[in-house]
């Protein structure tokens, strides 16, 4: 009994502590969840009434989502979608033309079974002159003479690769011809029309029925047609030549397929391969347009980032200035400088975190049409899970470092000083300022506007260095435009599309725009009392909208004599790198790249794109957009006096890219077109000013 | 009398809270007048002066001063108004930090468009007259507080207004300057200047103003003639 009582006793003892425990820990959780539910309280109701500062927030940090989506996804992209097509179109490493007179066909049977191949198969082909003629209509094209290599085969589908029939019909008579999509002779889409053959006796007439594509970028076949066609104009005089396709054991890099090539040369009599082409050269060229995207894409997302940053701080700062009053009577009723902090970071946060899910669902949309360009190959690369994660994660965090400062000094200022903010004189800056424009002869409104930013540097600051971004993306945008659309000519580029930079440099200005507003309109608050003294002493609302107006014209013109000669030493810059983007691939690629004709009577150039481009760029519109068709104007057929080879590829644009695109007077209207920027964003924060209540802009500190 | 400011039942309600900071108030101030204006916290007393001011507009009545309509005037026309008639004189001087003592006092004369060397040597004189002349290059966070309600009334002379305002003028500071403001009020009501004096202390009414106007719940509770003044 005396041993149950003392085990009684001893029992609750033992657990009492650990109850004890319990029950602090508990308390503890739910004060903290309290506390954090006070904190959370204070954030919304902070969020909710400081509208214009909430819907900022979210549309920067939207824009800068998107940028930096879009940018991260393009930046990305040639390389994955080098992957993907690589990767679902390695079947034909090479095409080869090979002169049938040069090479007896147990010799090319030969190279069937040389180690390195895997798979060959063999078509009739030859060369030949042909004339198209004019065909009238939007899409016509002047009368039409050049080279065709004609491929005889029966059927689209071959041991190792598929034709795709895009317009019209396969042939079914040996008079007819399927022509290649990429051709450098051929018809308008869609039309059925007459081919005259001239370099053979009788100059026969085929009918061009229908336009077909490979499924990689061959320049070797331009046109298909029945075997038996192709022997009878051999008969007639044509070159006798074989269309080999072959796969290898290792055709995934340059110097593999360079290997693979040299393999064959060695099985062959010398010359008697007159032409080639490779997946892997070609899966590079057709995702250069894409590299022209990814390195223009890049800086502007960098400065929709950095004018991002530097509004949330501006944003944040503003918040904790005008809120000192608030912050002091949280911490009389016992918030601790962390969850004042917490209260500060939180009521940004909620407007950053929806502005960054919004951002990334626009991104998003705006990535995928330039990640599905890959129009030859047919492969959606889609935007990784990755970059989704990591876009709005990063500029999130971008957001948060930038508000930490003034969110920290929020939660560090003094409860009494916060408390009587505003009713102490401020200790003064820009009185230098004040006194040079108060001797301009000008009016008051515009003296006292002008002088207004030195009196808050680091308010001004944030509207110079937005107003220095948004120009500095405009005058890039203006040079990169004029020089893009050189570099793509010479370099021979698919397509590239000029709407993205347009969208990208739109949102970068706009971004700009929301900034100066941003800070103007926070500035404007903060010398709300100020504005209503002005008003009290006979300033009228016309006046008070000049004054508040002129505040953004020094730092536009100071925004000017910065971002010109930043923006105009920055373009050459990113056209280099633009040019470099695709000189790197090309480089490797620069022994796979089809040079001028080699060997008797064949052709190794590609027969060359639609002569309807001849002299000038191809235009035409994709997306609903103006797209340059660069492809089509520059590799010529027959054009024997490019080099061959990446150096002598690039030479040009890297000369090209050097270039200043610029001009005195279009500088100065980029300079005006500044001030245009900060001019209307200054005027919402000047017609809040002007109508905002003097009675309560008097009582305001 | 001929009535410098006429207040006809002016009335302000307030949408937020219905309730009427002035309900019908009918008053009349002569030309050369000092009406000190008295009531408890929430009486109408400010809301009377800014009414007076053309900063606030009445929801019924008018308020007519010098012969105009001040309750129908545009925001622009109030603002000159504001420039011509009125003179403000706040307890918290509402100077600008950023412009020198000079340069606040000026400004309402730059507002109207007076000639550069005519405000200078009026601003000139009125520093002198106010004691303050040695401060005119001076910023007003460096001033005490009687100095920078002095520079207030500078700035509030500086266009000869019909009517001074004055909003618990010597609230903000100390007693010894709070005398010397109020004996520059008199002097200025002396010189024929007309001066409405919002105030909570019955002694500066006193000896200040000829006229108590006394206000309660927005109304006019008493208006007395006072002899000591």
């Amino acid at each position: 009994m005396q041993n149950a009582t003392r085990r009684g006793h001893r029992g609750p003892r033992r657990r009492l502590p650990r109850a004890g425990l319990l029950a602090g820990a508990l308390a503890a959780a739910i004060s903290a969840a309290t506390a954090c539910g006070a904190v959370l309280r204070v954030a919304v109701a902070g969020a909710s009434r400081r509208l214009t500062q909430t819907v900022v927030i979210f549309v920067v940090l939207g824009m800068a989502t998107t940028a930096a989506l879009a940018g991260l996804a393009l930046a990305t992209y040639p390389g994955r979608a080098f992957q993907a097509v690589s990767a679902r179109y390695h079947a034909a490493d090479l095409a080869v033309t090979i002169d049938a007179m040069k090479a007896s066909g147990a010799q090319i049977a030969a190279t069937r079974h040389l180690p390195g191949v895997t798979g060959a198969a063999g078509y009739p082909a030859t060369t030949v002159e042909v004339t198209l003629p004019a065909t009238p209509g939007p899409a016509g094209q002047p009368r039409l003479s050049g080279p065709m290599t004609l491929v005889g085969r029966a059927t689209r589908a071959g041991p190792l690769d598929e034709i795709r029939q895009s317009h019209g019909r396969w042939f079914s008579r040996p008079d007819e011809i399927d022509q290649d999509e990429l051709s450098g002779i051929r018809a308008p889409l869609g039309l059925v029309i007459p081919v005259t053959v001239t370099s053979v006796a009788g100059k026969p007439k085929l009918t061009i029925v229908g336009t077909a594509r490979l499924a990689v970028q061959d320049p070797t076949q331009n046109a298909w047609a029945m075997p038996g066609e192709v022997t009878a104009l051999e008969k007639a005089g044509a070159p006798r030549q074989e269309l080999m396709l072959y796969t290898f054991r290792r055709a995934a890099t340059v110097a593999e397929v360079e290997a693979d090539l040299a393999e064959l040369r060695a099985a062959l009599p010398a010359g008697a391969i007159a032409g080639f082409g490779s997946a892997l050269s070609s899966a590079g060229q057709a995702t250069m347009g894409a590299g022209i995207h990814a390195s223009s894409v890049i800086p502007y997302a960098v400065m929709a980032l950095l004018l991002a940053a530097v509004i949330i701080a501006s944003v944040a700062a503003a918040a904790v200035t005008a809120g000192y009053r608030r912050i002091g009577v949280l911490k009389s009723i016992g918030f601790t400088p962390a969850q004042i902090a917490a209260s500060y970071l939180t009521q940004l946060g909620i407007p950053a975190l929806a502005g960054a899910l919004a951002g990334t669902v626009l991104g998003t949309r705006w990535a995928l049409p330039y990640l599905q360009e890959a129009r030859f190959f047919q492969v959606t690369v889609a935007v990784p899970g990755w970059i989704t994660l990591a876009a709005p994660a990063g500029t999130l965090a971008l957001a948060g470092l930038a508000a930490l400062a003034p969110t920290v000094r929020a939660g560090r200022l003094p409860a009494v000083r916060a408390i009587t903010a505003g009713q102490a004189p401020r200790a003064g800056h820009g009185h230098a300022a004040h006194r040079l424009a108060g001797r301009l002869p000008l009016p008051c409104p515009v003296t006292a506007g002008l002088a207004a930013p030195f009196t808050r540097p680091s308010r001004s600051a944030a509207t110079l260095a937005t107003l220095t971004i948004g120009l500095t993306a405009a005058v890039l945008a203006v040079g990169l435009s004029a020089q893009i659309t050189k570099i793509v000519l010479s370099i021979g580029v698919a397509y590239i599309d000029r709407a993205l930079f347009q969208r990208l440099t739109w949102l970068v200005v706009i971004l700009a725009g929301v900034g100066v507003f941003s800070t103007l309109l926070m500035q404007a608050r903060e010398k709300v009392h100020e504005l209503g003294v002005y008003k009290a002493l006979g300033m009228t609302p016309r006046q008070v909208i000049t004054m508040v107006t002129c505040w953004a014209v020094a730092p536009a013109v100071i925004a000017a004599v910065i971002a010109l000669p930043a923006g105009a030493a920055l373009e050459p810059a990113v056209a280099r790198a633009v040019v470099s983007a695709q000189a790197g691939p090309a480089e490797n690629n620069g022994p796979l790249t089809p040079g001028p004709p080699r060997g008797a009577g064949g052709h190794a150039r590609p027969p060359g794109r639609p002569p309807a481009a001849r002299g000038g760029t191809v235009r035409y519109t994709r997306h609903g957009h103006e797209v340059i068709d660069a492809s089509r104007s520059h590799q010529r057929p027959g054009d024997g006096r490019r080099p061959s080879g990446a150096q002598g590829l690039f030479a040009g644009p890297f000369a090209l890219a050097g270039q200043h695109p610029y001009t005195a007077a279009g500088l100065a209207l980029l300079a005006l077109a500044g001030l245009a920027i900060a001019l209307a964003g200054a005027l919402g924060p000047a017609i809040w000013a002007a109508t905002s209540r003097t009675t309560t802009a008097l009582r305001a500190e | 009398m001929d009535a410098l400011i006429r207040l006809g039942a002016a009335t302000k309600r307030y949408a937020a809270t219905g309730t009427a900071a002035l309900d019908q108030v009918s008053l009349e101030v002569a030309a050369g007048e000092a009406v000190a204006v008295m009531g408890p916290s929430g009486s109408g007393k400010s809301t009377l002066l800014n009414l007076l001011a053309g900063l606030d507009r009445p929801t019924g009545g008018t308020v007519t001063v010098a012969g105009q309509r001040v309750d129908t005037l545009s925001e622009t026309s109030l603002a000159r108004y504001r420039r011509r008639q009125v003179g403000m004189i706040f307890q918290f001087f509402n100077l600008l930090d950023d412009l020198t003592v000079a340069g606040n006092v000026l400004l309402p004369a730059q507002l109207a468009g007076t000639p550069r060397r005519r405000a200078r040597s009026r601003c000139a004189e009125l520093l002198d007259q106010l004691g303050i002349g040695r401060y005119r290059n001076t910023y007003p966070g460096r001033l005490s507080g009687g100095e920078r309600q002095r520079v207030a009334i500078a700035r509030s002379l500086i266009n000869d207004p019909a009517v001074l305002l004055a909003d618990e003028p010597t609230g903000a500071v100390d007693t010894a300057a709070g005398e010397q403001i109020g004996r520059l009020l008199l002097d200025l009501n002396a010189a024929g200047q007309t001066l409405m004096l919002v105030t909570h202390s019955p002694d500066l009414a006193a000896r200040y103003a000829s006229r108590t106007v006394r206000l309660l719940d927005g109304r006019i509770a008493s208006d007395t003639a006072d002899s000591g003044g």
